[in-house]
């Protein structure tokens, strides 16, 4: 059976190692993530509106995106445990339904004593299209 | 759609409250949707040898009050999030009601965008968030 609870210590993260998620964003997920954090928002849900715009059609929110950044970091690196302390992002480009987005997390900064991990973000596309870019920073579990 | 197509209505230093309380539903079809299996949002025997001692919520699914808040109160709906910073200071455990305090910090009416920034405190009064993020406001045809 593979064990999901391998998170990393500061200690044993290493700089420049990477890891990455993707998921086929769908209709569903637009609609309830919409839902959830009581968006009115006619670009996520008015196909009609949407197309009058430069994006043409509906976009995904932007923070259902993001949000694939810390369930990368939660789920690989630096793994299980890790709590989410600060970060910062930019919107490039806007996700569509049926896009397959791509997470990219990279580990660029650790510092033992305050056992913080700072870790670059970024999402694309199917097309390799840059979609966010950001910095996080984390504390990795610990070993009690 | 916006009420303020032109941003004349929007002022700097204008603020908005919300409130909400944060449960373990939004939490678990969130996690749902993006794919998150970390252990500190959805397993409370796990949690309770973490420092935080029982679930906690999804930061940037908290973040998400503050700038629904902003769109629905302040701009109107039909923005798109070009930016964001923010900071996690405390925990945010199921059940809690957070209420945010979104202010507008700057305005460009020729690029269209809002920055606003936004403190996120808890019903004890304890900031759990806090940060600036940038709306714009996409032209309609």
């Amino acid at each position: 059976m593979i064990d999901i609870l391998n998170g990393k210590t500061v200690e044993e993260v290493v700089i420049g190692e990477k890891a990455s998620m993707s998921k086929t964003i769908g209709e569903t997920d637009v609609y309830m993530f919409t839902a959830l954090t009581g968006s009115l928002n006619p670009l996520y849900q008015n196909e009609v509106y949407a197309s009058k715009t430069e994006y043409g059609r509906r976009i995904v929110p932007e923070l259902l995106l993001a949000s694939m950044l810390p369930a990368t970091q939660g789920n690989f690196l630096p793994g299980e445990g890790n709590v989410h302390l600060k970060q910062k992002l930019e919107f490039h480009k806007p996700a569509f339904i049926g896009d397959t987005v791509t997470t990219e997390v990279e580990i660029i900064n650790k510092d033992v004593v305050k056992n913080r991990v700072t870790i670059r973000n970024t999402c694309r596309n199917q097309n390799g299209e840059v979609l966010v870019t950001g910095e996080a920073v984390v504390w990795p579990k610990k070993n009690e | 759609m916006h009420r303020y197509e032109d941003f004349h209505h929007i002022i700097i230093g204008d603020k908005v409250t919300y409130a909400k309380t944060m449960t373990e539903t939004e939490t678990y079809i969130g996690v749902g949707l993006i794919g998150a299996l970390n252990p500190v949002h959805i397993d409370e025997e796990y949690c309770k040898g973490t420092r935080f001692k029982k679930r906690i919520g999804v930061a940037m699914l908290v973040y998400a009050l503050s700038v629904s808040t902003a769109e629905n109160f302040m701009v109107g709906p039909g923005t798109v999030l070009t930016s964001l910073d923010g900071k996690f200071v405390a925990p945010v455990y199921y059940g809690d009601t957070i209420s945010t305090e979104v202010e507008v910090v700057a305005k460009d009416a020729s690029a269209r965008t809002v920055t606003f920034k936004h403190t996120m405190t808890n019903q004890d009064g304890n900031t759990v968030m806090l940060g600036e993020f940038t709306l714009k406001v996409p032209e309609v045809k």
